[in-house]
């Protein structure tokens, strides 16, 4: 099955930035939108729907870091594995504590400290994503992918267990 | 032997009609001639009100027509049917409370539906008439055959869900009409907005309906329109104002007259058309004022609205309009600063106070250049046209308003496809057989964002039949769920081991299926349209006895009480009543009427103030204004 990235035809890269993934949907839908097929019989216009499912979720994968991640390294035949590597324990302490004062928070309906965690969890979710930008630029060019694998596969994990937390803190 | 001309023009595309299928109003506009156009009725007015009437007697009475006999037949009188469409009685008793006419649940259908006394009729029903009223009227300025319209782009809110959206394109079936596409009513307007500015912007639709709420924010881009985000309420409207400023004057009356007011559906029908004038009346005056006589109860009330009680009494709804413009930044990853132009659809952002209230959250005032009523119309027309291949190189990209998921066993919700997703869009889930030999295998498919199945709303019980009898979990079906571009759910199942696929069977459980429909049908357009103008006779006629039956009641109280003059100008009127008793002349006995229920108020005024003294015989009406 093609991949996100060839499916909108965007260059195969963690690196792409938002406003040409949509670009990239917006030539695709001009084409294969079941509204391009109203006239037309009803098999193509069920193909264009199924077309354009398909375009529309590879463009929700690649506008989300995360999943364009997994995309990504899905094409280079290194799936990602959640269980594949041990988690930092720097990383784990922090997080237990940051849960902590997050449930104190809530408990106390102290919506000022609620939002400061929030914040600040955001913060860190920008600070990791860029790291993680900057290792797969990397690691896209290296010669021996496996090597950098497992610290790619940490940092998402992280990246997914602070997505998480942030989902559940409202 | 002919032969082919050379040059010959192609034939022209099948015209598709646009429709704004609204809560209060209705609208029905072309794209011709490289325009957006509403087509206005034979009196000027564009709009087609929402109510159709069911005369015991007759043929169907649609649009202003309908409106006249709210009062006189509010049992048989249907308006806001959008509200009631594709729910449940559950869904919607708050409002069911104050429609004048019975809504009941049919355990049959799973949804609510309205009970005439000697029939019962649903709300796909009424849309339909409402269909059909939109596309004579198009027929008709057009001058075209009413057959040769039958393709249409009809509008919905954008929160509308599944059941909702099935149930509108099942209207449309009643009325002999494919829809070619429904499109969200904030998109639409995004369309008749945005379409050929060639600029690229985000923009914000707030659209208040009469009964729906949408927000949308959208990314316009060389005229594709892609929606990013959109929150709403399918209860929350104009209606919601007119209930407020009814329900208080109804408590006032309560405490004046001791009359439980709302417990009368005419009167209930009254108040809701005086409520709504005080409304529109508040939109370019600082106060305005509720008058309701009544002089079969007794009732006679008065009250100064200004501005800001109004404004006190409406708070609530504006609020929560806000909460969702908020909701649906937050979901398409904007702030209110990096949204270039806000829009206002919808009639019930003429209120002041909305648009006050929106200036503020954006920080700047919002568009309000458009015709807030007419601008969804124009759209589907838009959309009708790019269907047709008239609109060259625009298009929509719409997403689904809320979240799909399978309830589990335990009772919770696994979402499937999220909120927001842009449509078309699937997914695949697998599903297995718990006991040996098992065939059939059911399972929920629900919509909405709470985590338990009970929480949200059930677009019904999918059973999968015709599995291969194979030892517990062996089976392996896969069921892929496709949300058009509509934004409604197909399902299609396989079993993957054996690969029996095709005999698989998916049965959703809900609505009217297809040969109810086509009864329905075969049963709706039976009656010959009887003529309107007779309908309004009868109608006047009974109006007309409505209100000499209180006069005559009242009659020796009038005359020992009510000052020379007025007694006099009752007298009259109601001598010209008696005497109109054969006419057919809509128009006179109209004037009569009207006269008669002018002349009626200083009664009205008499016994009210009867009711509250409990004693005023004797008293001359100068007495007891002084």
């Amino acid at each position: 099955m093609a991949s996100a990235f060839e499916l909108l035809g965007v260059p195969v890269t963690f690196n792409l930035n938002e406003s040409d993934i949509n670009a990239a949907l917006r030539s695709v839908g001009l084409q294969w939108h079941p509204d391009r097929f109203a006239c037309a019989s009803s098999a193509e216009r069920e193909h264009a729907e199924e077309q354009m499912a398909e375009f529309n979720v590879a463009h929700a994968t690649l506008c989300d870091p995360l999943r364009r991640a997994i995309a990504l390294l899905d094409v280079f035949s290194c799936p990602y594995d959640p269980n594949g590597v041990n988690a930092d324990p720097e990383f784990l302490m922090d997080m237990l504590d940051i849960k902590e004062q997050l449930h104190d928070a809530k408990q106390n309906n102290d919506s000022t400290v609620l939002n400061k965690l929030i914040f600040d969890l955001r913060k860190r979710e920008q600070h990791e994503l860029a790291q993680l930008a900057q290792l797969f630029t990397e690691w896209e060019t290296a010669n021996n992918r496996s090597q950098d694998l497992p610290q790619l596969q940490q940092l998402l994990n992280q990246l997914h267990y602070l997505d998480r937390t942030i989902e559940t803190s409202f | 032997m002919k032969l082919p001309i050379l040059g010959q023009e192609p034939q022209a595309s099948e015209l598709i009609l646009g429709i704004d299928l609204g809560t209060t109003h209705s609208l029905v506009a072309v794209f011709q001639h490289g325009e957006s156009r509403v087509l206005g009725g034979d009196d000027g007015n564009n709009l087609i009100p929402s109510v159709v009437s069911f005369p015991e007697d007759g043929a169907p009475v649609i649009g202003s027509a309908a409106v006249e006999r709210m009062q006189l037949d509010p049992l048989r009188t249907i308006y806001s049917a959008k509200r009631l469409i594709g729910r449940s009685v559950e869904d919607i008793e708050r409002e069911i409370a104050t429609l004048p006419y019975k809504v009941v649940h049919s355990e049959k259908r799973d949804m609510a539906v309205i009970d005439l006394g000697d029939r019962v009729i649903t709300p796909q029903e009424v849309s339909a008439h409402i269909l059909r009223a939109c596309r004579d009227r198009a027929a008709k300025q057009l001058k075209l055959d009413a057959d040769s319209l039958k393709k249409v782009v009809i509008t919905v809110p954008a929160y509308f869900d599944d059941a909702q959206r099935q149930a509108t394109r099942r209207s449309a079936a009643l009325a002999g009409l494919e829809v070619m596409r429904i499109v969200s009513e904030p998109t639409a307007a995004a369309l008749a907005y945005g379409l050929n500015k060639k600029e690229n912007c985000k923009v914000v639709v707030f659209d208040l309906g009469g009964g729906t709420f949408d927000v949308s924010v959208l990314e316009l881009h060389d005229d594709v329109f892609r929606v990013i985000a959109t929150a709403g309420d399918t209860h929350l409207g104009g209606d919601d104002f007119d209930r407020a400023i009814m329900v208080h004057c109804a408590a006032e009356i309560r405490e004046q007259s001791g009359v439980e007011v709302l417990a009368d559906p005419s009167a209930r029908a009254a108040l809701r058309m005086i409520s709504e004038n005080v409304k529109k009346q508040l939109s370019s005056n600082e106060e305005a004022e509720f008058v309701y006589h009544d002089a079969n109860a007794g009732i006679a009330y008065r009250r100064m609205i200004d501005w800001r009680t109004f404004q006190n009494w409406i708070i609530p709804h504006v609020q929560r309009t806000l909460d969702h413009c908020v909701n649906a930044l937050h979901d398409a990853k904007q702030t209110p600063d990096s949204i270039d132009e806000i829009i206002l659809v919808g009639g019930s952002t003429r209120v002041p106070f909305v648009k006050a209230a929106v200036a503020q959250l954006f920080n700047r005032p919002a568009n309000d250049n458009i015709n807030p009523e007419e601008v969804v119309a124009r759209g589907a027309a838009i959309q009708a046209g790019i269907l047709g291949g008239e609109v060259k190189n625009a298009l929509l990209l719409d997403v689904t308003p809320l979240s799909l998921g399978i309830g589990t066993a335990e009772g919770t919700v696994s979402k499937i496809i999220n909120r927001n997703s842009a449509i078309p869009v699937q997914a695949k889930e697998g599903f297995t057989t718990y006991v040996d030999g098992q065939t059939a295998v059911k399972f929920t498919i629900v919509q909405g964002e709470r985590e338990l199945v009970k929480d949200n709303r059930t677009l019904g019980e999918f059973e999968l039949r015709g599995i291969p009898p194979m030892a517990a979990g062996l089976p392996q079906i896969g069921v892929r769920f496709h949300l058009d571009a509509n934004g409604m759910l197909n399902v299609f199942a396989k079993e993957e081991k054996s690969g029996v696929g095709a005999s698989i069977s998916i049965e959703p459980k809900h609505g009217l299926t297809d040969t109810e429909v086509e009864s329905m049908l075969a049963d709706a357009w039976q009656n010959a349209e009887q003529d309107l103008e007779t309908r309004r006779v009868i109608d006047l006629h009974s109006q007309r006895k409505n209100v000499l039956r209180a006069v005559h009641k009242h009659q020796k109280m009038a005359e020992e009480n009510l000052g020379e003059e007025q007694w006099q100008e009752l007298h009259e009127a109601t001598l010209a009543a008696e005497n109109i008793t054969d006419s057919t002349d809509a128009k006179a006995i109209k004037t009569c009427v009207d006269d008669l229920e002018n002349a009626s108020i200083a009664l009205a005024e008499l016994l009210m103030n009867d009711v509250a003294n409990n004693a005023v015989k004797n008293q001359k009406v100068s007495d007891l204004n002084s």
